[in-house]
């Protein structure tokens, strides 16, 4: 499995957390397996304060890397450029998991920010397969795909679970089970969430997240937004628990991007998180000591 | 062309700002294509959250809204190109400058530089700079001085402005807003940015500091950096400002 998370719960960290997280009696934190994940484009800089903080941090905790730009399934290879700042970072704060998600962002030169669907086609499939592939060869390790959240129905040839799972055994790479997506793709798509989760198999899962996610301003509850920017809803707490049921064990994410509230309010959610991983004191041997 | 292919142009397209139709062809019957605002929508949103984080300054000054439409037009006319959006935006200074007759704040472009800066200096590489134990080194080895070949550390910037817009920058940047009137005059000043200990710094230049700084941007020597300082300024204390620069860090040993 491409990921040493430890299978306890972590959460997202934004340079508004640094202080919180360097100022925390560590001993007890460290002890409680918290880990930390990011987004590497919010690091790729020359240097600086932000970059300092999140290498002083990696020096106490585990960490991940979350890319949101790879553009794996899209028409061009990751850049170059992209792979040396990654590579770059890599070297810098040592993750102990590196992540991206299926799905594509880049076309003719530019960059869309946002994680755009794929169809689920045996073309998409090849696309997406290449960029892992590239990708993987850059840096010399494996990692971990996520499905994405689904606003529209696209035609495809096959469901995203099998989809994914064919793209996990030609490559390699693990899956991050995001199962708030999941949530929101049955709610915008139609899909069972339940089926879903039970049809990936528990050895390719190297990580799980969860978030909250908000209604569209628009169209309401009949179009849900993975936004980040909210505490985890209790549906999707419930999927969780049929996740672990059927993966185990495995590293849990609470996400959080937006709207921010204290980081107090971040741990307890986690808390909650960790409560329900059923702990394996074997795990513990990959967080930074 | 393929049918990943179309359907990727398609949804571009749309987040482009353009028809929505052709994308019915790679959507289940009936689908309400208007849901793919949402790609459009996010992609908006995200460009100009960055810009709002660069120039939070800019953001001050002429609110949200009126930030919301700048930003939205510099994101159609240069949209991201790179994954790390840390620095996007480099570009939007000058498209102030270039559309004052919109804005009507002919000191828009100089906020606009300054917060550029900020970021620049936030995000510059780590190093050493010049120190006094370094200077103490050289006249140990008896080495010139006047010879020591100079450069501006990355982490420092020097702005110059056409008000004098430093003291509205400073009170915004710290403030969010402004307690009391702040009168802007036009006014060429040369203003230095730069980062120290993690903190970002910024005071208006001296006619000798500029000239000295101005030398040490095309890495001069010390000895032609005072030269020129001193004929800009023939008041122009070099042990006094050498000794500033020094302890503010933002000079270095120019390399080859």
């Amino acid at each position: 499995m491409p990921s040493q998370l430890p299978n306890r719960a972590g959460v997202s960290l934004k340079p508004e957390y640094f202080a919180d997280v360097l100022n925390t009696d560590s001993s007890k934190t460290i002890g409680s397996g918290l880990w930390f994940e990011v987004h590497p484009e919010n690091y790729m800089t020359c240097g600086g304060p932000r970059l300092r903080g999140l290498m002083d941090i990696a020096e106490q905790y585990a960490i991940s890397l979350h890319g949101v730009s790879a553009s794996l399934g899209g028409p061009d290879l990751v850049p170059d450029e992209y792979l040396a700042q990654l590579k770059s970072l890599i070297a810098r704060v040592d993750p102990v998991s590196i992540s991206e998600h299926a799905v594509w962002s880049r076309f003719e030169g530019r960059y869309y920010t946002e994680l755009l669907p794929l169809p689920r086609t045996a073309e998409a499939l090849t696309s997406l397969v290449n960029g892992i592939d590239h990708m993987q060869n850059a840096i010399g390790r494996q990692i971990l795909l996520e499905n994405p959240a689904n606003y529209l129905p696209l035609i495809s040839e096959m469901d995203e679970p099998d989809f994914l799972v064919q793209v996990a055994k030609k490559t390699g790479c693990g899956l991050l089970i995001d199962v708030s997506n999941i949530f929101v793709s049955a709610n915008n798509c139609g899909i069972d969430a339940s089926s879903y989760i039970k049809s990936v198999p528990a050895e390719l899962v190297g990580e799980i997240h969860i978030a909250g996610f908000d209604p569209d301003p628009r169209l309401g509850k009949r179009l849900l937004i993975d936004s980040h920017g909210s505490a985890v809803a209790e549906p999707v707490w419930q999927l969780l628990s049929i996740a672990l049921q059927h993966y185990g064990s495995k590293p849990v994410l609470v996400e959080r991007d937006a709207n921010l509230p204290d980081f107090k309010v971040l741990l307890a959610e986690r808390d909650r998180a960790d409560a329900m991983i059923e702990i394996d004191e074997s795990n513990m041997r990959y967080v930074h000591a | 062309m393929s049918t990943l292919d179309g359907y990727m142009t398609a949804l571009v397209s749309i987040l482009d700002g353009g028809d929505k139709a052709a994308l019915a062809d790679y959507c289940e019957a009936n689908t309400d294509l208007e849901i793919s605002a949402v790609y459009r929508n996010g992609f908006i949103k995200t460009c100009v959250k960055v810009l709002k984080s660069n120039y939070p300054v800019v953001m001050s000054l002429v609110g949200e809204d009126y930030f919301f439409n700048l930003a939205r037009l510099f994101v159609q006319k240069y949209p991201p190109r790179q994954g790390s959006l840390t620095g996007y935006g480099l570009e939007f200074p000058q498209e102030i400058e270039d559309c004052i007759n919109q804005h009507h704040l002919p000191y828009l472009a100089d906020i606009a530089y300054l917060d550029r800066a900020w970021v620049e200096c936030y995000f510059a590489t780590d190093g050493p700079s010049l120190s006094g134990d370094d200077i103490n080194k050289l006249e140990g080895d008896a080495v010139s001085l006047t010879e020591l070949p100079l450069s501006l550390a990355p982490w420092a910037q020097i702005v110059k402005t056409q008000f004098d817009v430093a003291d509205l920058w400073t009170t915004l940047k710290h403030q969010g807003q402004l307690n009391s009137n702040v009168n802007v005059a036009p006014d060429n000043q040369t203003i230095l940015v730069w980062r120290k200990e993690g903190a970002i710094n910024l005071r208006q230049l001296t006619t000798g500091e500029q000239n000295f700084l101005a030398a040490v941007c095309r890495r001069e020597t010390l000895g032609t950096s005072a030269q020129e300082a001193l004929e800009a300024d023939p008041e122009f204390d070099l042990t006094h400002y050498f000794a500033a620069f020094l302890q503010q860090g933002i000079l270095q040993k120019e390399q080859g």
